[in-house]
């Protein structure tokens, strides 16, 4: 898991983490790269922070593996931006990773509840 | 659908670049922050998800090994040549192949084609008879239709095709598709036929008027209704020119088919139900086979999707063809190996710096495969040009050598290349250039720290015992290819020696149908310029003579025979020695004598005269098949005559035994059964057109093939012609590799050795001394090669020695010969460098590095 402020989190974050975090970003709604990052980062309360040498190639990940698409758009402030949109192989995925780490978390837990 | 996003996204690789740094630096105007991660491995790691950076250096690889060859363009030159001829007769081979063993017919779902006939007791085989097949007809399985036929031969225009009377179905099964008119249908029953768009072609001038025409088929008009499609014409080994209703057979064929009790002798192919195996399907119809034919044992199905079922026994046929083919692309690439062993050797400093620059073994591996590999796909279009033209030349060959006789009959498959021929030619090159490519890339790669520390590039021994062994296989393949070359040859020439005896020329044998067989030797007989006419039963060259038991002091022998008018003699020219031959009235009473050959009557009455003597003729035991066995209705013979032993049966078979005629029983032209009515002009000049205008006054087209008795024997030694002509071609390429190979070997190992060389010069060896050292490794290698080459020849010998009489493979001459001429070769290809190393100046050689 992260920890607060690593310089590379993406080293840190468990296989696949990551993806989770940007897919459960985006079925909030579409968002492009440094929108995902910002969440991420709110929402977390700046416990993770995610560089772009991790982010970018996770999306291009996602991208290959047909869990997100991407589409170049305008933001609020008229600047051009390549915005990703969660497809339904993503919830797929999300849904799985979401059920795969829980059951992972609760036995971690378990580990370190035990005396 | 991924590898296609891959695709997709190495085409487009610098937008991909663009568009991904575009994203990062508006990420990082937004967040404002000083550099947080690396850029360049966002870049890169976002690369390696597709697989770009795997791309970009496979790009450099190409980029490095064409500007390799740019600087050594006679190397790239000579490896393209190489391997394209090597590729170019594999591909031509692997085109026959595909024609007649893979290309399936152009008729609706060939694949589920299937003939089939019951072996019955002592392994005879047997087809069906009309009655059998309608009974099959009305069986639902195993096969969901089954078309019966007759082939039989008949003339049209002068050149003897293939016809075929087929049951009503026939065209609605195979739907062929037709150029002109329409096909046969279970409705025709009357004279009408449809004829092959190559008969239409070459017989009637590609005629446009041509439905509606009668046209005479063995004697008995026929109207044409329909001309198949251009890719049709049959499904048999023989390309069939015409096609007749089943109904018609009693007109062309000698006995009425449909009357029961008739032998039958129709041909069953079935289309099998879907999901059903040929296997599968065989024990249905042995079970209904079993209801008519007690006597069955088992039921024989071969695949007609194509014109050679593929199967374990086509697959040897065609394997020494196949290794011999493989053998020569074999050569090719241990010349192109030694070949890029070489250039490794000269860049073994590069690949040794690098090396130890930690460069990974895989990686120098892949570079180096990756030069193999763009050497071998020019070579493979080379092969490809190469096997068009030797396609067109054999074909060109073959027409211009071929007996007419045969080359009326011949089906040529459409030998035009397909995508299997282009895959396989692919496959091929790539496979070559992995064989050629990947010996010299693991043996150049060899890390070898230490020595290059030092600064010693030169000092590995192992690729030079690397490239003797290369070539040492060489020169055992290349010997190998000598001696079965030489091994054809001579039983070529053993064959063609056979003194034969019978006096060929000016003789025609004239084959009708037994209806017509009286009248065509009475018009013979009648003719001007005809010197002899004679009928038999099995007219010689044709195959080995039939054979037949006797019984001669209560002990059965076999003794072979034929069925002959007194005429044959005359014919053939062959002399009496004793007593006389047949009378006109024996001939037609078809009488109780007998005319034996010399070897036969010295075999039977040893120290006697025959003449006078008696042989007997056992009943047979079971009913022999009359369409294979027809016996003489005779028990016991008086012996009249004796006359010369005569050549009768298969030249290549050598042994005289199963080719002499032992005894010459009458027949007369009247008799049903006879093949032949055999005929000896005075004068053979336009003997052809000659016959047929004499003929055509009995009726057009009455006999069915018209062919000269030497055109007959031509036919039986055209193999061995054309397969020496094969063997000759690869070992000539086989030997012309060899050399170069050896050449390249030597030449090579000279220069390499130079210093040695000088210092053994400078030491006082004499010119004389350093010409035997380089001479003495070549013949070293040539004798090794040729000694391994020699034991394959003499390992797989056996495999052939009881095939034919005259393919002998245990005779010493060719092995002796081939030995020389390696030897031979081997001396004059390395006399080049052994001059150069003479020439060795050792001042200059001692003072360089």
């Amino acid at each position: 898991m992260g920890i607060a402020r690593p310089t590379n989190p993406g080293a840190d974050f468990l296989p696949g983490t990551l993806e989770m975090l940007i897919l459960k970003t985006l079925s909030r709604g579409p968002n492009h790269g440094f929108g995902i990052a910002q969440h991420i980062q709110q929402v977390s309360r700046e416990a993770l922070r995610i560089g772009e040498g991790s982010l970018y190639p996770a999306l291009q990940r996602l991208l290959r593996d047909d869990c997100v698409e991407a589409e170049w758009d305008v933001t609020e402030n008229n600047r051009r931006a390549r915005y990703y949109r969660i497809t339904p192989a993503g919830r797929k995925r999300l849904q799985a990773e979401k059920q795969s780490f829980d059951f992972l978390l609760a036995g971690i837990a378990r580990v370190m509840e035990a005396s | 659908m991924r590898l296609w996003k891959n695709f997709r996204t190495w085409w487009r690789a610098r937008q991909f670049e663009a568009e991904l740094a575009e994203e990062i630096r508006f990420h990082r105007e937004l967040s404002g922050e000083a550099a947080f991660g690396s850029v360049a491995l966002a870049l890169e790691e976002s690369r390696e998800v597709w697989g770009l950076a795997w791309l970009e250096s496979w790009k450099q690889d190409v980029r490095y090994a064409l500007r390799g060859f740019r600087r050594a363009p006679g190397f790239a030159a000579g490896v393209i040549a190489t391997i394209g001829l090597g590729l170019g007769l594999n591909t031509t081979m692997f085109t026959v192949m595909n024609a007649y063993a893979l290309r399936p017919y152009a008729v609706r779902d060939p694949r589920a084609l299937y003939t089939f006939f019951m072996v019955v007791k002592n392994g005879r085989s047997r087809n069906f008879t009309w009655q059998e097949f309608q009974d099959l007809r009305r069986r639902s399985a195993p096969f969901s239709e089954v078309y019966a036929s007759w082939g039989f031969p008949a003339q049209i225009g002068g050149s003897t095709v293939l016809a075929q009377a087929v049951s009503g179905n026939y065209f609605g099964m195979l739907s062929p598709g037709m150029a002109m008119g329409r096909p046969l249908t279970p409705g025709d029953n009357g004279p009408v036929m449809v004829v092959s768009y190559g008969v239409w072609r070459n017989h009637f001038g590609s005629d446009p008027a041509i439905l509606g025409r009668k046209v005479f088929v063995r004697g008995q008009p026929f109207e044409v209704i329909g001309v198949s499609g251009a890719a049709f014409e049959g499904i048999d080994n023989f390309p069939v020119g015409l096609w007749v209703p089943a109904a018609m057979s009693p007109s062309v064929l000698d006995a009425d088919p449909f009357q029961p009790g008739h032998s039958g002798n129709l041909r069953l192919v079935g289309r099998l139900l879907p999901g059903v195996s040929p296997k599968a399907a065989k024990a249905p119809l042995l079970s209904w086979v079993r209801t008519f034919e007690p006597e069955a044992t088992g039921i024989e199905m071969y695949s007609h999707a194509t014109p050679i079922p593929v199967n374990q026994d086509t697959l040897l046929a065609f394997l020494p063809l196949l290794v011999a083919f493989a053998l020569v692309l074999l050569i090719a690439c241990a010349n192109v190996s030694n070949m890029m062993l070489a250039r490794a050797l000269a860049r073994q400093r590069e690949i040794a710096i690098r090396v130890s620059l930690g460069a990974g073994r895989a990686r120098l591996v892949r570079q180096l495969l990756t030069e193999s590999v763009l050497l071998a796909l020019p070579a493979a279009v080379a092969g490809f040009v190469i096997s068009e033209a030797t396609i067109r030349g054999a074909q060109t060959l073959l027409f211009a050598t071929i007996p007419p006789a045969l080359g009326r009959l011949l089906a040529i498959e459409d030998l035009s290349p397909d995508w299997r021929v282009f895959g396989f030619l692919l496959a091929v090159s790539v496979a070559t250039a992995i064989l050629f490519g990947l010996v010299p890339a693991l043996q150049t790669t060899r890390s070898r720290i230490v020595e290059t520390n030092r600064g010693d590039f030169s000092s590995d021994h192992r690729p030079a015992r690397l490239r003797n062994l290369l070539v040492i296989a060489q020169v055992a393949v290349c010997a190998l290819l000598l001696i079965s070359t030489a091994i054809v040859l001579r039983g070529g020439a053993r064959a063609a020696a056979q003194p034969v005896g019978l006096d060929l020329h000016g003789v025609w044998d004239v084959r009708a149908i037994a209806r017509h067989q009286p009248q065509i030797f009475e018009r013979l007989s009648a003719e001007p310029g005809v010197e002899a006419v004679a009928a038999a039963w099995r007219a010689p060259l044709y195959g080995d003579p039939r054979r037949m038991a006797l019984t001669r002091a209560g002990a059965k022998e076999w003794a072979s025979y034929a069925m002959v008018s007194p005429g044959y003699f005359a014919v053939f020219r062959i002399p009496v020695l004793r007593g006389r031959v047949f009378t006109e009235a024996e001939a037609d009473a078809e009488a109780a004598v007998v005319l034996v050959g010399e070897g036969a009557a010295r075999r039977f009455w040893p120290g006697q005269d025959a003449v006078g003597q008696t042989i007997q003729i056992p009943r047979p035991a079971v009913r022999p098949d009359p369409y294979w066995t027809r016996l003489p209705q005779l028990t016991s013979a008086r012996v009249i005559g004796v006359v010369r032993d005569v050549m009768s049966g298969m030249t290549a078979n050598l042994s005289s035994d199963s080719n002499f005629v032992d005894f010459y029983f009458p027949t007369h032209a009247g008799a049903i059964g006879n093949d032949s009515v055999l005929v000896r002009l005075r004068d053979n000049a336009d003997g052809r057109r000659r016959l047929e205008a004499a003929l055509d006054r009995i009726a057009p087209n009455v006999a069915d093939i018209l062919a000269p008795m030497e055109d007959v024997l031509a036919v039986q030694m055209y193999p061995f012609r054309a397969a020496a002509w094969v063997a000759e071609f690869l070992a000539g390429i086989a030997l012309l590799m060899t050399v170069s190979g050896i050449y390249g070997v030597m030449a090579y190992l000279v220069s390499q050795r130079t210093k040695e060389i000088g210092i053994r010069v400078a030491l006082g060896a004499s010119a004389g001394a350093i010409l035997r050292m380089v001479l003495r490794h070549s013949a070293l290698l040539a004798g090794a090669g040729a000694a391994i080459g020699v034991t394959c020849a003499l390992a797989v010998a056996p495999l052939f020695a009881h095939e034919l009489a005259v393919i002998q493979p245990y005779d010493w001459i060719p092995y002796a010969a081939t030995a020389a001429v390696v030897l031979a070769a081997a001396i004059t290809a390395s006399f080049h460098p052994a001059r150069r190393a003479v020439g060795v100046d050792p001042v200059r050689t001692l003072r360089c590095d």
